[in-house]
């Protein structure tokens, strides 16, 4: 349909918001079930089979069964939204088929709801604002007129009728946006510099190769608002008149991929995207490619040489990418959850937006909450929070009554963040005076079974793997780091080895090209400044408090801690264990193969 | 490319051809021609590169570039099965090494060895799955296992395998 005009995108709206409105004389009710990667892993679709099985056999009318993408707490999955007029919507969570039986007969027919399955009133959703997260789990992503029905494409419409290029960036560096991949460029700033140079073509590139091991934020954007994603890139594509436009995907995200093409081609039918949009006169196109693996590409230049086909390799700045990117042409690159904040902004104002966060870090931000906490999942938080709320409150604290040990900010190139320092709010500035950085929002929280060393050596030998092999300090630098933590591990450390890896560790950050370089000795250096204790002893003690380092283990029985449950036996694998009851264990050294399953069955730390 | 490829007699040259075909003198997609090429025989064989050359004008050496640089390309035939093992940071700090190495061991695989000696597992080492959620985790395909023990891991494995010597029976 050429020419869609503003009458008919809000009439579209108006049926949308009409028809997902329980009534009498519509559906009555809703089953939701949550159908992300989580979700399906952990056996949604078999839920998905007991709901439409049950509904069936009872033969329940004007009920609408819907699958829609994470709701936000992955642990607790599989998980049902349930809506019936006259009660309050319910999440139902650690479903399995017959729990899942037992709720279609009690909520749907008689009516009750069945509180002993049902998710309490808990902090974690209690304390999240969602902005870029507002339609999670709550649209079918897969239809633009859900998205329209939550005042979808009405940004581009004003941008394109009534707001000039000043107009739009003014409204965006008053919101105080800062890039939501991790190292905080304002926002505006970037698109001033777009719109400056005058050279055509000029690109929008929306970055969406988020390769940090811990981070699922833009996967669950993509997954479950494309429109929205798309949507900042065409206000962004009018401030620095650019008509054609990029998104690079990681090829993990299949999803992503395929409902990022579905939307582009149903917002092109509609003519809110593509040539001449809302009869403006004013084009913008955009195509999806998807990444080959290379975690390297998530850096800005890297991304675009392989947008050209080539291999990823990260050139020296200056020029930047707004004034030389894309083959040559100035281009504007973001990060999904930046654009994905873009429309609202430009609807409710950037003085709505800066309303909430610090003085220099606005609005909200995006996690991944993942390790060793209760609610492991996606949160979106006003900036400001300090991280122990975080930890203890949305994500309720340490998992089986543990100790909190440090929790791990921004990947390979962030750091891990002490109890001492876990008041530190959460903005660009505070978080990397601690030694980590914000990232792109993966937070995962150890417990006193992480090892520091281990922890810094795992990162380590990540970065190694993804170095692209351009520059000496990152290609060689890294893998004599990652050999020193290599000989600590295995008992092979050596007095002075500290002091080698923060002197070696310094020089790296110093003189690589690209920031993978410059940000990868950061997991080792926080962990020295904060850990250095364990680094010690796993030099001079040959020990690993944490067990982790089998070398450092000696696998022998603290009788004095041992209290004498048997579970070490029952664990054992090899047969190496000898208990009688009322009898401290016993390993046989000359039959243990070291596996550590009696390590992780003792509830006592009785083996050393 | 690897010198065991099969011969061309028995790939689908003319598709091949046909994909190098549509993108004739744009050397900028050759990622997308190389992924598309992959998609059909499973991996990038040795035969496709003179098409490749031909029509986008890329040398073999630009070529062999961009296949030794990505990750998700391969050199030789892959396993009929693809398991991949989350080696992500939650999934690290729950273990993920353990269930790798034990599925390996299972398999009968090298540290070094992508696809087992029968031809039915091609394991791959992937950064992160991003369900965190559920770590440590594995798919087989296209199917995702979540809450692993390395003893459940070679279950699942140990599962497919039934299902395949089923198959012959």
């Amino acid at each position: 349909m050429l020419n869609f005009t503003i009458d008919e995108l809000r009439k579209t709206r108006d049926q949308a918001r009409l028809r997902s409105t329980l009534k009498e004389d519509g559906y009555r009710a809703r089953i939701n079930v949550h159908t992300g990667t989580c979700g399906v892993g952990s056996g949604a679709l078999k839920i998905l089979d007991a709901v439409t099985e049950e509904v069936n056999r009872l033969n329940l009318k004007n009920i609408e069964v819907a699958t829609s993408g994470c709701a936000g707490l992955c642990s607790r999955e599989p998980m049902i939204t349930a809506e019936a007029l006259g009660l309050p919507p319910v999440k139902y969570i650690d479903l399995n088929p017959e729990k899942t039986r037992q709720i279609i007969q009690e909520h749907f027919l008689e009516g009750k709801i069945v509180e002993k399955f049902a998710l309490g009133d808990i902090p974690f959703f209690k304390l999240q604002v969602p902005r870029v997260l507002r339609n999670r789990g709550a649209i079918d992503p897969e239809s633009i007129e859900d998205y329209i029905a939550q005042d979808g494409y009405e940004a581009l419409h004003k941008v394109l009728t009534q707001m000039t290029a000043e107009q739009i960036i003014e409204e965006v560096r008053v919101s105080g946006l800062r890039g939501r991949g991790g190292a905080g460029f304002p926002t505006a700033e970037k698109w001033e510099e777009g719109r400056k140079y005058k050279r055509f073509p000029k690109y929008v590139i929306c970055n969406g190769d988020e390769g940090d091991p811990g981070a699922f934020m833009d996967r669950s954007v993509l997954e479950a608002d494309p429109h929205a994603v798309l949507e900042g890139m065409a206000i962004c594509a009018k401030a620095i008149d650019s008509h054609e436009g990029y998104l690079y995907v990681r090829a993990e995200y299949p999803l992503a991929i395929k409902r990022l093409n579905l939307a582009i081609e149903q917002a092109k039918k509609l003519g809110v995207l593509g040539k001449n949009i809302f009869g403006t006169g004013f084009d913008f196109d955009l195509w999806v490619y998807p990444g080959a693996g290379a975690f390297v590409c998530g850096e800005s230049t890297a991304l675009m040489y392989s947008l050209e086909g080539k291999r990823g390799m990260p050139r020296i700045k200056p020029p930047r990418s707004v004034e030389a990117g894309l083959w040559g042409q100035p281009t504007v690159l973001n990060n999904v959850e930046t654009f994905a904040n873009i429309p609202q902004i430009i609807l409710k104002g950037g003085a709505w937006y800066s309303s909430l966060g610090t003085e220099k870090s606005k609005g909200t931000k995006v996690f991944s909450l993942a390790g060793a906490i209760n609610n492991i999942g996606l949160v979106e938080v006003p900036m400001g929070i300090p991280l122990r709320s975080i930890v203890f409150d949305i994500a309720g604290g340490i998992k089986g009554g543990k100790k909190f040990k440090a929790a791990q900010l921004g990947g390979p190139s962030g750091g891990f963040v002490p109890e001492s320092l876990l008041d530190t709010p959460v903005d660009y500035e505070s978080l990397e005076a601690t030694g980590a950085i914000m990232g792109s929002g993966g937070v995962v929280i150890c417990d006193q079974s992480t090892c520091m060393v281990d922890a810094a050596k795992f990162f380590t030998n990540f970065c190694v793997e993804e170095s692209c092999g351009k520059c000496v300090p990152c290609r060689v630098g890294l893998q004599v780091l990652l050999k020193k933590l290599e000989d600590m591990v295995e008992g092979k450390g050596e007095e002075g080895d500290i002091e080698f890896l923060k002197n070696l560790g310094e020089h790296i950050v110093k003189s690589s090209h690209c920031g993978l370089g410059q940000s990868a000795p950061n997991p080792v250096l926080s962990t020295i400044r904060h850990f250095r204790e364990e680094f010690e002893e796993h030099i001079r003690d040959k020990h690993c408090r944490s067990l982790q380092c089998t070398a450092l283990i000696r696998f022998r029985v603290i009788e004095e801690k041992c209290k004498q449950c048997g579970l070490c036996l029952k664990a054992c694998p090899s047969g190496a264990i000898t208990w009688e009851k009322k009898q401290p264990a016993r390993i046989d050294l000359n039959k243990c193969t070291k596996c550590k399953s009696c390590i992780k069955a003792c509830k006592f730390w009785a083996i050393e | 490319m690897a010198t065991d490829s099969p011969t061309a007699k028995d790939l689908d040259v003319a598709q091949i051809e046909q994909i190098c075909k549509e993108h004739a003198g744009r050397k900028g997609d050759l990622l997308v021609v190389l992924q598309k090429i992959q998609a059909l025989c499973g991996y990038a064989p040795q035969a496709a590169l003179p098409f490749v050359t031909r029509h986008l004008g890329a040398t073999p050496s630009e070529i062999y570039g961009v296949l030794t640089f990505y990750n998700r390309f391969h050199l030789s035939p892959r396993g009929k099965h693809t398991i991949r093992a989350c080696r992500g940071t939650a999934c690290h700090f729950k273990g993920s090494l353990e269930i790798l190495d034990k599925m390996r061991e299972h398999l009968k695989m090298g540290p070094k060895q992508d696809t087992s000696d029968n031809t039915l597992f091609s394991i791959e080492e992937v950064a992160c799955l991003g369900a965190c959620g559920i770590a440590p985790v594995i798919t087989v395909d296209e199917e995702v296992f979540g809450k692993l023990e390395p003893e459940t891991a070679v279950e699942i494995v140990a599962r497919y395998e039934e299902a395949e010597k089923g198959k012959e029976g």
